[in-house]
């Protein structure tokens, strides 16, 4: 296992180099977003530079669990399935509750935050399932 | 699947960390294959079965059902 400590540190090094980069392509693509440019190709533009941005961090973050040996990147590829489900739950108790009138307007960005919480519940669960 | 790791490990006086480095995964993973909430891929189950030097259905075994 030693061998694979400077493999890891590699790619926790990804991680937060993606973290960086997502980080400012988010407040640049957020600012200028918020400024309302007329221009429909530089708000384009701006959109795709805040995605594009997210996936170096993504990326690296699906290497470093297949980095992980079988058993952790099962309870990862369990954690992720639990994340898709609730998501779907989440999205779905949400359109129902505004047709209901009970729900108001809802950022789209939300979405992913819950996401982000439910992926880490799902981690614990799973961890704590297969413990 | 059946497996008797607990008792070879103890048998060879290992904790669950040792042999987890000695076939290259993590202590919670050995831990799951012990308590059967987790089966091993062919591979690692053949690098268990190696580490105490057995044959591989000497370690695992299939259950009805499985």
């Amino acid at each position: 296992m030693d061998k694979n400590k400077p493999a890891g540190l590699r790619h926790l090094a990804y991680v937060a180099l993606g973290l960086l980069i997502w980080f400012i392509t988010m407040v640049v693509a957020t600012r200028v977003l918020h400024r309302h440019p007329p221009s429909i190709p530089v708000r384009i533009a701006l959109v795709a530079v805040a995605v594009v941005g997210f996936l170096p961090w993504l990326i690296s973050v699906a290497r470093l669990i297949m980095a992980q040996d079988e058993f952790s990147v099962r309870v990862h590829l369990v954690a992720i399935a639990f994340t898709c489900a609730g998501t779907a739950v989440l999205l779905m108790t949400g359109g129902y509750l505004q047709t209901a009138g009970l729900l108001g307007y809802v950022a789209l960005r939300n979405i992913w935050i819950g996401m982000g919480i439910l992926w880490w519940l799902s981690i614990v669960i799973a961890s704590w399932y297969y413990r | 699947m059946k497996n008797r790791l607990k008792v070879l490990r103890a048998e060879a006086n290992w904790s669950q960390l040792e042999l987890a480095m000695r076939v290259g995964v993590s202590r919670q993973a050995i831990n799951a294959i012990e308590t059967g909430k987790y089966d091993p891929s062919l591979p690692l189950a053949m690098k268990i079965a190696r580490v105490f030097d057995r044959r591989i259905e000497e370690v695992f075994e299939l259950e009805e059902g499985d």
